[in-house]
C-alpha cells in the first residue's frame, strides 16, 4: 500500500442515507454514533421542520432573535435622529409650538423600531443559515437530495472509507431505502 | 410519520372516511402526490387564463395608468373634488385597500399565533392579499397627490435649506406606517414560500427551474435553516400584529386628528381597524372561492371547513364592527353638537342616505341575519357573495365617513355635494383590475398552498379512540425544541 492509498483510507467523505419515515431516523442517528460516526459530522435534510427532540439530535440554537434585537435597536435609534436630530440640527421654532414633541414622534419611532426588527430577523435568516450559497446552483457546492422537498429525510454524514462501510451496513439495517456516497460539503 | 389506525368495525371506518372529507389535515396524501397537485395548478397557463390575464393587464394599463397620466397632464381638477369636499373617491379607495390588506396578516399571523390549525392551507393565498392590496393602496397618496412627482419631498431626506419633512404630518406617518408595512409583509409572504420554492425548484425545468431556484436561495431543509426559519416567522407573526394595527390606525388619524365634526373621535382608531378586518376577511372569502373555482386541484385544499371557519371569524367581526359602529354614533349624536347632528341626519336622511343605509345593510344586516346558519357558511359560493356583499357595504362605509362628512360643517353657505368624475371612477376601477392582475399572475408563479405546512399540519393530526367512538387528535409539534 503506497502513501496515497494509505492516507485515502483516512480522506473524508460524503455519504447520504435516504428514509421514508421519520421513526426510523433516530435509530439510524443512533446506529452512526455506535459506529463512531458523532453529531458534528452529521447533518439531518427533511422536507417539513423537525423539532431536535423528534430527531434525537442535538438542539439547534438560532441567533435570528438577535439580529431583531440590534434591528430594533437601530432602528429606534434612526427614528431618534429623525424625530428630535434634524430638529436640533436645523431648529424652526414655531410660536406656541415645542421644537421636541414626544406624542407625534412616538408614531415614527414605533414604525422604524417595527421596520428594524422586521427587515434584520430576516437577514439573521440569511446569514445564520448562509444563504444563499457560493457556487453553481440551485444549492452551491453543499450537498442536497432532491427527495427532501417530497418528505424523504436525508441524513447526510462525513466519515473515513475506514468506518464507511460499516455506518452504511448500519443505515441499512435501520430502513433506509437509498444509502450512496455524494459529492458536496456541510456548509 | 406514522398516521396509520386501524378502525375496530364498520362504524369507526365510516366515521373516519367523513372526518376525512371534511378536515383536510386528517384527509392524508403523501408529500409527493400534494407537492404534484400544486404544481400542476402553477404549471397550467391555459389559454383561458392568458386571455384572462392580457385583458386584466389592458384594462389596468387604460383605467388605471391612462387615466392617471391624463389626469397629470390636465390636473387634478378633472376630479371631482371641490371645495368643501377636498378629500373624494380616491381617499376612499386608499382605506378601502389598506382595509383589504389587513386580511393577509390577521388570518396569518394572528391565527399562527394562536395555532388555529385551519388556516394552513390558505395562509399564503390570504398574505399575497396583503402585499397586492397595499400595492393598490400605495398609490393613492400619489394619485390624490396631483402633482406626483413632487412625492420624493415626503422621502425623509433634507432640502437644499436642510429642512426635513414635518415628523408631526400624519401624511409622513402615512408613508412610514404604510412602507414598514408593505416591506413587513412582504418579507412575512417570502419567508414560508422559501421552502416551497425549493420543492418547486427540484420539481422545474427550464425558466421556471431557474426562477425558483434564485427564489429557493439555496434552501436544503437542514436543521439549522428550519430552525432560523421557523424562529424568524415567529417573530414576525407576532411583530406584524401591531404593525398592521398602527397602519390602520395611522389611516384613522388622517381624520381624526383633524378638527372635523363627524371626524374628530377618539373611537376612529379601533372603528377602523375592525372595519379593516371585516373588509379583509370577507375579501379572503371571495379570493379563497375564486382559487378553488379556477384553479386545479384546490378542492382538495381548500375546502367547506374552511369557509366555515372564516364565516364565524366574519360573524364575530361583523358585530363587533356593528358594536364600534354604534359606539361611535350614539355618542356623537348624544353630545348634541348641532353641527354633529346636522351631518348624521345627513347620514340618515340626506342625499347620502341609500349610501349609509347599503353600508348598515351590507355590514350588519346581511352577515348578521345569515351567518348564523352553518349550511350558509359551508357553502363557498354563498360565502363569495357574502364577501362581496361585506365589501360593498364597507366601501359604502369609507365614502360615508370622507365625502359625507366633509359636505357638512359649520357653515350652512359652505355646505357641499360630492360627485364622482370619470378619470375617479376610471381609477378606483383601475386598481381593481391591478388588484385582480397581480392576483392572477401570482396565482400562476407561486405555489399558493404552503404545502410543508399541510404536511406539517397532517404530521400532527391523528386518530384517538375513547370509549365507542374515533376523534381526531391534535400533537402541538410546533411548540417541541
Amino acid at each position: 500500500m503506497d502513501m496515497e492509498q494509505y492516507y485515502g483510507r483516512y480522506e473524508p467523505r460524503m455519504f447520504v442515507a435516504v428514509f421514508d419515515d421519520v421513526e426510523r431516523v433516530p435509530a439510524a442517528l443512533d446506529a452512526l454514533r455506535q459506529v463512531g460516526i458523532t453529531d458534528d459530522f452529521i447533518q439531518v435534510q427533511t422536507g417539513v421542520p423537525y423539532a431536535s427532540s423528534i430527531l434525537g439530535r442535538p438542539r439547534v440554537w438560532s441567533a435570528v432573535p438577535k439580529y431583531g434585537l440590534t434591528g430594533a435597536v437601530i432602528g429606534f435609534a434612526s427614528g431618534l435622529f429623525f424625530t428630535y436630530g434634524t430638529a436640533w440640527l436645523y431648529p424652526l421654532r414655531v410660536g406656541g409650538m415645542p421644537l421636541y414633541s414626544v406624542p407625534p414622534s412616538l408614531v415614527l419611532l414605533f414604525e422604524l423600531t417595527m421596520l428594524g426588527l422586521l427587515v434584520s430577523s430576516f437577514i439573521g435568516v440569511l446569514v445564520e443559515s448562509l444563504l444563499p450559497p457560493v457556487g453553481k446552483p440551485p444549492v452551491g457546492n453543499r450537498a442536497y437530495h432532491p427527495a427532501v422537498s417530497d418528505s424523504a429525510i436525508a441524513i447526510f454524514f462525513q466519515t473515513s472509507r475506514v468506518l464507511a462501510d460499516e455506518a452504511l451496513k448500519a443505515l441499512r439495517g435501520v430502513g433506509a431505502h437509498e444509502v450512496t456516497e455524494v459529492e458536496g460539503s456541510f456548509v | 410519520m406514522s398516521s396509520e389506525f386501524h378502525p375496530r368495525n364498520e362504524a369507526e371506518a365510516r366515521r373516519i372516511e367523513e372526518l376525512k372529507r371534511e378536515h383536510l389535515l386528517l384527509d392524508h396524501k403523501t408529500r409527493a402526490e400534494m407537492n404534484d397537485m400544486v404544481m400542476e395548478a402553477v404549471e397550467d397557463t391555459s389559454r383561458e387564463w392568458k386571455i384572462a390575464v392580457t385583458v386584466l393587464g389592458l384594462l389596468t394599463a387604460v383605467s388605471l395608468f391612462g387615466a392617471w397620466g391624463y389626469m397629470m397632464m390636465k390636473g387634478l381638477g378633472l376630479a371631482g373634488i371641490r371645495r368643501p369636499i377636498f378629500w373624494g373617491l380616491f381617499i376612499v379607495s386608499f382605506v378601502f385597500w389598506i382595509g383589504i390588506s389587513h386580511a393577509g396578516t390577521f388570518v396569518s399571523a394572528i391565527l399562527r399565533v394562536f395555532k388555529a390549525e385551519f388556516r394552513r392551507p390558505f395562509t399564503r393565498a390570504a398574505e399575497l392579499m396583503t402585499t397586492f392590496g397595499l400595492a393598490a393602496a400605495g398609490l393613492y397618496p400619489l394619485i390624490h397627490l396631483g402633482r406626483t412627482w413632487r412625492f420624493y419631498w415626503m422621502v425623509p431626506y433634507p432640502n437644499q435649506r436642510w429642512l426635513w419633512p414635518n415628523w408631526r404630518s400624519p401624511l409622513l406617518w402615512d408613508f412610514f406606517a404604510i412602507n414598514t408595512y408593505l416591506i413587513g409583509s412582504t418579507l412575512y409572504l417570502y419567508l414560508p414560500l422559501i421552502p416551497d420554492m425549493a420543492m418547486a425548484r427540484d420539481r422545474s425545468t427550464g425558466w421556471r427551474r431557474t426562477v425558483y431556484g434564485l427564489l429557493a436561495l439555496g434552501w436544503r431543509g437542514t436543521e439549522q435553516e428550519w430552525k432560523h426559519l421557523q424562529k424568524a416567522i415567529q417573530i414576525f407573526a407576532w411583530a406584524i400584529i401591531p404593525v398592521m394595527f398602527s397602519v390602520h390606525t395611522i389611516v384613522s388619524w388622517d381624520f381624526a386628528v383633524a378638527m372635523k365634526l363627524g371626524w374628530h373621535s377618539t373611537i376612529f382608531g379601533p372603528y377602523f381597524i375592525i372595519g379593516a378586518l371585516l373588509s379583509g376577511i370577507a375579501a379572503v372569502n371571495v379570493v379563497l372561492f375564486t382559487v378553488r373555482a379556477t384553479t386545479k386541484n384546490m378542492r382538495y385544499f381548500i375546502r367547506p371547513e374552511h369557509f366555515d371557519a372564516l364565516g364565524k371569524l366574519l360573524l364575530i367581526i361583523s358585530l363587533s364592527w356593528a358594536y364600534f359602529f354604534f359606539n361611535e354614533f350614539i355618542l356623537e349624536w348624544y353630545g348634541g353638537e348641532h353641527t354633529v347632528k346636522e351631518i348624521l341626519k345627513f347620514y340618515m336622511f340626506g342625499d347620502i342616505a341609500p349610501v349609509w343605509w347599503t353600508m348598515v345593510t351590507c355590514n350588519v344586516f346581511i352577515p348578521g341575519l345569515l351567518l348564523w346558519n352553518r349550511k350558509f357558511r359551508r357553502t363557498p359560493w354563498l360565502m363569495f357573495l357574502m364577501g362581496i356583499v361585506v365589501n360593498i357595504g364597507m366601501f359604502a362605509e369609507r365614502y360615508v365617513i370622507v365625502t359625507g362628512a366633509l359636505s357638512r360643517n359649520r357653515f350652512p353657505f359652505d355646505w357641499g355635494w360630492y360627485e364622482p368624475k370619470l378619470v375617479e371612477i376610471s381609477i378606483v376601477f383601475g386598481t381593481f383590475m391591478l388588484f385582480l392582475f397581480l392576483y392572477t399572475l401570482a396565482a400562476r408563479f407561486l405555489p399558493l398552498i404552503p404545502v410543508w405546512e399541510v404536511e406539517e399540519g397532517q404530521h400532527s393530526h391523528t386518530w384517538r379512540r375513547i370509549g365507542k367512538t374515533v376523534l381526531p387528535a391534535v400533537s402541538d409539534l410546533e411548540s417541541l425544541d
